[in-house]
């Protein structure tokens, strides 16, 4: 159990759109501390997604982004021997850190060149409710859907 | 008006700023801090203390020289100067920019290598015999 809450960090809002979501959600997708390419990555793929669908790219990320947060999920608990799945509501921040790294995960590991392609390709299929980083989130829904009848134990 | 001189730092940089009236010409060590610090994350620090007192920067030529450390560094130790040279050119200025912790220098250094360790604080594997 932790002592106290953890101080909350701040955020500086991201160059391009001013946003610091943007910056949580490149803080994500860096490797090893690179922060620039980390930029250079996710406003390549805006690029691509302003070019392919003629919309403005950060409600489209905006967009995915809430296709792709859960609201639910189920958590193992064991009570008299056996094992339950406990479905809970997540909160504010863990459902945008859940969203944001699943949006990232399933871009990496879609076929294509480059990430920031994958990415964009990712993106622009999440804000239509497709993709496998949506699929994913739906799959959470369904087992916490399930699982109803021992919402009642709490975790 | 004559030249403010201050000194920020931070990590291993050292920044020496000189303010005078002028034009908004911002000089890094002779570049212009956009050419200086090609990463665009990082050049919105440098005008961050004008923003947070709202002070227009085309009123003053800023010529700055930087040593040490990396840009990351060496970028917050001209933020902390610059926030310096204003609060020297009006103390109003002093309260939005401390908030902000721009005046503070940030004390976190490098922690140094200890002998038997291959880092700080990592130690090498453990072999039972």
């Amino acid at each position: 159990m932790r002592k106290r809450k953890p101080k909350p960090r701040v955020l500086i809002p991201d160059p391009r759109y001013n946003d610091t979501l943007v910056t949580q959600f490149v803080n994500n997708l860096m490797w090893q501390g690179k922060k620039s390419t980390a930029y250079r990555l996710f406003y390549d793929a805006m690029d691509i997604i302003q070019e392919r669908t003629q919309k403005d790219p950060h409600q489209v990320w905006k967009d995915a982004l809430n296709n792709a947060m859960p609201q639910v999920q189920v958590k193992a608990r064991r009570i008299g021997g056996a094992t339950f799945q406990i479905p809970q509501e997540i909160n504010a921040n863990r459902k945008l850190s859940m969203g944001m790294k699943w949006l990232i995960r399933f871009a990496r590991e879609r076929s294509g060149k480059g990430f920031a392609e994958k990415l964009a390709a990712e993106l622009i299929a999440a804000s239509k409710g497709e993709g496998a980083a949506v699929k994913r989130k739906e799959d959470t829904h369904r087992m916490a859907e399930a699982n109803r009848a021992f919402a009642h134990f709490r975790v | 008006m004559e030249m403010i001189n201050t000194i920020g730092r931070r990590k291993a940089a050292v920044a020496r700023v000189y303010l005078t009236k002028g034009t908004g010409k911002v000089l890094v060590n002779g570049k212009d801090y956009k050419a200086y610090f090609p990463q665009v994350h990082i050049q919105a620090s440098i005008m961050d203390p004008f923003k947070t007192v709202n002070l227009e920067s085309n009123l003053y030529d800023i010529k700055v020289n930087v040593d040490g450390g990396g840009f990351k560094g060496q970028a917050e130790a001209v933020r902390m100067a610059i926030s310096r040279a204003l609060v020297l050119l009006n103390a109003d200025y002093r309260k939005p920019l401390k908030d902000k912790k721009f005046l503070t220098r940030d004390p976190r250094q490098v922690e140094r290598k200890k002998y038997g360790k291959p880092k700080a604080r990592k130690s090498f594997q453990f072999s039972k015999r």
